[in-house]
């Protein structure tokens, strides 16, 4: 019987008209924040457009199998940085491999206590990024390079490999990064 | 409505002449932004560890003398709390990198501040330091001076003057990271020459702490220069050598209170580039200060950047060396190319 007249009452709730809630009362509303992303990020794994669809003049022939153990420059991403307007350029070139992660948390934490004490003085909002407890890598690899040109296929173009690093398994870490403005704008 | 369909029209007038205006250099070095803060909370990482499970994390491209490839394997980069014992305690055992009060922080800066005029500078720091109890300043060297005659130079006229006479103590108080607060790091390599492993380095670090240090980078003629402070300071550095499947370790080589305050460049005067040249090289440069003036060379030997090391005590072995101080060394002008070989 008790339940039939609950059952009522949630029937009849419904018709009542929604009342705004004022500032204050709003103030005092606390939502479920955060997000639970989980990734797998796969870059130029069997090359990219460039192997497929890139140019043919100065002697580059563009075209190629990229399988996942060839080092050929024009599988992988490039990134090309130029610091002085006539001068060369700093790269990272063939960025190509699989990366993986399960647990990375974004929310937002008010710290007023803890860290030793530096907590209460902080009182603060902060932005929480919480690092997943593990990342799989799958035959990531880049090289750290310098190169007179930004593109493989500029004229004249010379590079000069530093070194290419490999990165195979599972890297373990723990912990949160925390966010939050400094100083005064 | 009759009062505003002026200011309407006028709004509309505005909006159709508008252009996007590039903001000069001057206008740019009023830009203060609010910087962002970095604080890492229980915070360990571990990679390359168990490498029988298939984890890698090779440094190629590498050479020796005779051609043949040199393949540096990591089979451990971890960085944990105190107590790490040699990579052994990582995960289970976290550090808080920077505090609320004293973060990691990125922003943009007037240059005005930092005595760099009328630019928007870049700025990274790490956990800034204060100005130490007994030190005096933001060093962590508590130095003893002495006054001394002589000639600076054969042939000279003698001068008097005040030289670091030697290191009397160590001032933590400068530093903002506290005790808990300094991260063990390490890296194990395994060397591979030609497909064989043939041994395998360790460096471990404990009690580390870069308060201090920074970044500053700006834009001028084209070209990005910048400014680099690196201070570091760590309880001890350790480096040991094993056979290739990481037993039979040979002696320790240890550095007690190691402590490294180092800057390079000096603002506009004295600028640090990193470039790499049109022929594809990389160059480090830090500029030349010849040729300017009697009070920017006062002040640049009383105020200007400089690098002290300080080794509490190297022992090889076991068996102590002592201490090594370097001191008041000013980098006036450095330039290095690299050559493809």
């Amino acid at each position: 019987m008790k339940a039939l007249i609950l059952s009522c009452a949630l029937l009849i709730l419904p018709a009542l008209a929604l009342e705004p809630l004022d500032s204050q009362a709003l103030a005092e509303v606390t939502g479920q924040g955060g997000v639970y992303l989980s990734g797998d990020l796969t870059i130029n794994d069997t090359g990219g457009p460039l192997n497929r669809d890139g140019p043919s003049q100065n002697g580059y022939s563009w075209q190629t199998a990229c399988g996942v153990n060839t080092t050929d420059k024009r599988c992988g991403g490039r990134i090309a940085v130029n610091t002085d307007q006539s001068g060369g350029w700093l790269v990272l070139d063939n960025i190509r491999g699989r990366f993986a992660f399960e647990g990375l948390t974004l929310t937002t934490r008010r710290i007023d206590s803890g860290f030793d004490g530096d907590g209460a003085n902080f009182n603060r909002d902060v932005m929480e990024i919480g690092l997943p407890d593990q990342l799989d890598y799958n035959d990531v690899s880049f090289t750290i390079a310098n190169s007179n040109a930004p593109r493989p296929t500029d004229a004249g173009f010379q590079q000069t490999d530093i070194m290419t690093l490999n990165i195979n398994g599972t890297v373990n870490q723990q912990g949160n990064v925390l966010l939050f403005p400094t100083g005064a704008p | 409505m009759t009062k505003w369909l002026p200011l309407l029209v006028l709004g509309c007038c505005i909006s159709a002449q508008a252009d996007l205006v590039p903001v000069d250099d001057a206008a740019l070095g009023e830009v203060q932004g609010a910087g962002l803060g970095v604080v890492f909370e229980n915070f360990a990482f571990e990679a390359g560890e168990s490498v029988s499970a298939g984890n890698r994390l090779d440094i190629s491209g590498i050479t020796n003398s005779s051609g043949q490839p040199v393949v540096l394997g990591v089979s451990q980069f971890y960085i944990a709390g105190s107590g790490s014992n040699q990579g052994a305690n990582v995960i289970g055992n976290p550090v808080n990198l920077g505090r609320l009060a004293y973060p990691f922080n990125l922003e943009l800066v007037n240059g005005d501040v930092l005595g760099i005029s009328d630019k928007a500078i870049f700025e990274f720091t790490a956990p800034s330091r204060l100005i130490g109890q007994s030190s005096g300043n933001d060093s962590m060297l508590v130095l003893a001076t002495e006054n001394r005659t002589e000639r600076r130079f054969p042939g000279l006229p003698v001068a008097t003057g005040s030289r670091v006479d030697r290191v009397t103590g160590i001032d933590t108080s400068v530093l903002t990271s506290r005790e808990g607060e300094r991260p063990d790091m390490g890296v194990r390599f395994d060397v591979n020459v030609s497909g064989t492993t043939t041994q395998s380095l360790q460096s471990h670090i404990t009690g580390l702490a870069v308060d201090g240090s920074y970044v500053r980078l700006w834009g001028d003629n084209n070209e990005m220069i910048g400014n680099l402070g690196i201070k570091a300071v760590a309880d001890s550095l350790t480096f040991f050598a094993c056979n290739e499947d990481g037993n039979n370790c040979g002696d320790n080589v240890v550095f007690t209170d190691f402590i490294i305050e180092s800057e390079l460049g000096s603002g506009e005067d004295q600028p640090v580039t990193f470039e790499v040249d049109a022929s594809g090289n990389f160059t480090v440069e830090v500029g030349s200060i010849a040729g300017k003036s009697n009070s920017f060379y006062q002040n640049y030997y009383n105020n200007g950047p400089r690098t002290d090391v300080y080794i509490g005590d190297v022992t090889v072995a076991g068996q102590s060396f002592g201490s090594t101080t370097i001191s008041n060394l000013q980098i006036q002008y450095l330039k290095a190319t690299s050559r493809d070989l």
